[in-house]
């Protein structure tokens, strides 16, 4: 027994004390392959620029970033880098990137989420754009053709019509899936020129514009168009769209990367509707260096060189993003050219609040009751004006 | 005199294990389903048994080192537990001491308070220990549980007084008997807390998330399962498959301990 304990403490202690190299720790969250690229671009820095150069890549859930990043800043051990969907947020111990990068280099749209009093806290990885993609093969069947270019776009109740027609003469069993966001459902508010504020940055969401979003919204699930089960209940709209029985995803250019292991049924991207004007919502992710890693001079150097135009075209490229860079714009890509077209010109036919809201952080705090209160109105609980007043209630709480 | 089972009674039985086991089979199945084959309903067997999805989440993923991670963790968690509750539940047991029933209450009594109550404190202990980022904080904070002390406790109290005063008039020292008499007639009841402690740990999320923080090499498994969910995508062919994963080691330890396991609640209702 004696001998046994011995050898217990003996191995214990050697494998909690073997000595470690001082990597990079870069907080991370994969959609896909994205962490599997960034190691990639990790390794081809050591081999160009720094051989001593070594990478932790801490990936996490999605959700689990905003806990794990503010537990790490107040525990003192802040990630040197850490990929960021809104660094407005921690822009106070952002590193300033002035030095190492151009805003002028990237879309002006992009500039507000991350510069803030001539301070770049953060630099575009990547863009994202909310969008439409349709299954070719429900389409075909019904011998509906959806809108592929700019002079055929519809409106929702050509959408509608159409969408129908696909339901009636195809193996469809729904018209459109649409992701349980308020992200996503902003699309339609910016279409009918809604916005959440205005440009003093007061509260401007409880308005006859977003009634209007509202009931084409509530129309579309009354008329069977769309599924309750997916807003109203648990229901992925993801896999709903990958089992083939969908016509239409609402979602966005991120899906590219997943929708190409599709093989049971072609699929592309088309024009979304319009209601009184079009609009997609841009999104995008950042990476952002965090001051008192002890790393912050190497983490910008870092993140300079993947900002550079051929690293950043490898990292787009290969994860089926859209490249910040204004000189990426029309990068060559080995497949889905085409739908990042159709992205393209849905960005750049957007209502300039979509950019301007979403980056405000007083967002966050009531966006998730505002798509709640959207729910109450599809089961008939409260009426549009009444689950706006209810929303607006909550946010002037919140932000207050 | 045995009595057989009747028909209806084992295709009922029969059915009941069914509605435990579907779950668990349509994981199995689904972790060899590539591309849509998942998200087809009507397809409930995979069109080939096609480790692809396996490969993917070892190769993307350090997969094998959260294993590594795991099984350390929970090997040594359990040793360390069996031990230390096994000679608190002695302890309580066998030797009469003032406050001893007190002592046994208070322990009991922390069963009421969940983890996420005391999880700030233990934490800041932890950091004060150095011991975050660490396997041993995720080790040493569980070893003591109530539940554990419990067991062997209720246990130990069968063990006949006379054994061990016949010992001590022997000559033997309490450590001597301890080793010798009360560790090796305690090896079904420690059977038992093994399965539980392995489990506990195997399946722990919540404390290595907290505690494990920046060094991705020191995941657990069951940390290192989140990496399958992004912000709008969550990879399910590597999630189901690595969730198979680790349900074998678990399975593994009940399989080995099974009998002292089935034993035990066999023999709970009997006298004498």
């Amino acid at each position: 027994m004696k001998k046994l304990l011995l050898t217990f403490t003996a191995v214990s202690a050697f494998i909690t004390n073997i000595a470690m190299a001082e990597p990079l720790t870069v907080l991370w969250f994969s959609d896909n392959n994205e962490g599997k690229v960034l190691q990639k671009l990790a390794d081809k820095y050591a081999a160009e620029e720094n051989p001593e150069f070594k990478m932790n890549l801490l990936e996490v859930a999605y959700k689990e970033l905003p806990n794990r990043l503010g537990t790490m800043i107040t525990g003192k051990t802040p990630p040197a880098i850490v990929r960021q969907p809104q660094p407005l947020t921690y822009a106070d111990v952002a590193v300033n990137l002035s030095d190492y990068i151009n805003p002028e280099d990237y879309a002006s749209s992009l500039m507000p989420y991350y510069v803030t009093d001539d301070k770049v806290i953060a630099v575009p990885m990547d863009v994202t754009a909310n969008g439409m993609i349709y299954n070719k093969t429900l389409f075909d069947q019904a011998g509906v053709t959806p809108p592929l270019t700019v002079d055929n776009i519809w409106s929702w109740d050509d959408f509608h019509t159409n969408i129908q027609k696909v339901i009636d003469n195809s193996n469809a069993k729904y018209g459109l899936v649409w992701d349980f966001t308020p992200h996503r459902f902003s699309t339609l508010m910016y279409q009918y020129n809604g916005h959440f504020f205005d440009d003093n940055g007061s509260l401007s969401f409880n308005s006859p514009e977003v009634i209007k979003a509202i009931d084409v919204f509530k129309k579309l699930h009354d008329d069977g168009i769309m599924p309750k089960s997916v807003w109203v209940g648990t229901e992925n709209p993801n896999s709903m769209f990958r089992s083939g029985t969908v016509a239409v995803h609402m979602s966005g250019s991120w899906m590219l990367s997943n929708y190409n292991e599709v093989e049971s049924f072609e699929w592309g991207v088309m024009y979304m509707p319009k209601g009184d004007r079009r609009s997609s919502v841009p999104g995008g992710k950042f990476l952002q260096a965090i001051e008192g890693s002890g790393q912050e001079e190497e983490a910008a150097k870092f993140i300079a060189w993947l900002s550079k135009p051929e690293n950043n075209k490898i990292y787009v490229t290969e994860t089926e993003n859209i490249s910040p860079l204004l000189v990426n714009e029309n990068i060559e890509r080995p497949k889905n050219a085409e739908n990042f077209q159709i992205f393209a010109n849905e960005l750049a036919n957007t209502n300039e609040y979509a950019a301007k809201d979403w980056k405000n952080v007083n967002l966050d705090k009531f966006a998730k009751q505002f798509r709640d209160e959207i729910v109450d109105v599809l089961v008939n609980k409260k009426t549009p004006e009444a689950a706006l007043n209810t929303a607006e209630k909550y946010a002037k709480r919140k932000i207050r | 005199m045995e009595e057989k089972a009747k028909p209806y009674q084992i295709i009922i039985l029969c059915f009941l294990c069914l509605i435990w086991l579907v779950p668990i089979i349509l994981v199995f199945l689904g972790s060899f389903k590539v591309g849509d084959e998942l998200f087809d309903p009507s397809k409930i067997l995979p069109k080939s048994f096609n480790l692809k999805n396996y490969i993917d989440a070892f190769q993307q993923g350090s997969f094998g080192l959260y294993f590594l991670n795991s099984t350390y963790v929970s090997i040594f968690a359990t040793i360390l537990t069996v031990f230390i509750n096994t000679a608190a539940g002695y302890a309580l047991a066998k030797f009469h001491f003032r406050g001893r029933d007190s002592v046994l209450m208070s322990f009991l009594g922390t069963l009421m308070i969940p983890l996420e109550v005391i999880m700030i404190p233990m934490f800041l202990v932890i950091i004060s220990l150095h011991l975050a980022d660490t396997h041993w904080g995720l080790i040493i904070p569980a070893a003591a549980t109530p539940t554990g002390v419990f067991i062997m406790r209720q246990y130990l109290l069968s063990l006949p007084d006379e054994l061990l005063e016949a010992a001590r008039i022997d000559g033997a020292s309490e450590w001597k008997i301890f080793f010798n008499i009360v560790i090796p007639l305690s090896l079904p009841a420690m059977a038992i807390l093994s399965i539980f402690s392995f489990m506990w740990r195997w399946n722990d999320w919540l404390w290595p998330r907290i505690v494990l923080q920046t060094d991705e090499k020191k995941y657990t498994i069951q940390v290192g399962l989140s990496r399958f969910i992004g912000e709008y995508n969550i990879d399910w062919g590597g999630l189901l498959a690595m969730s198979v994963l680790t349900m074998i080691p678990v399975l593994i330890i009940f399989l080995a301990f099974q009998r002292y396991f089935v034993k035990s609640l066999m023999t709970s209702g009997m006298k004498g």
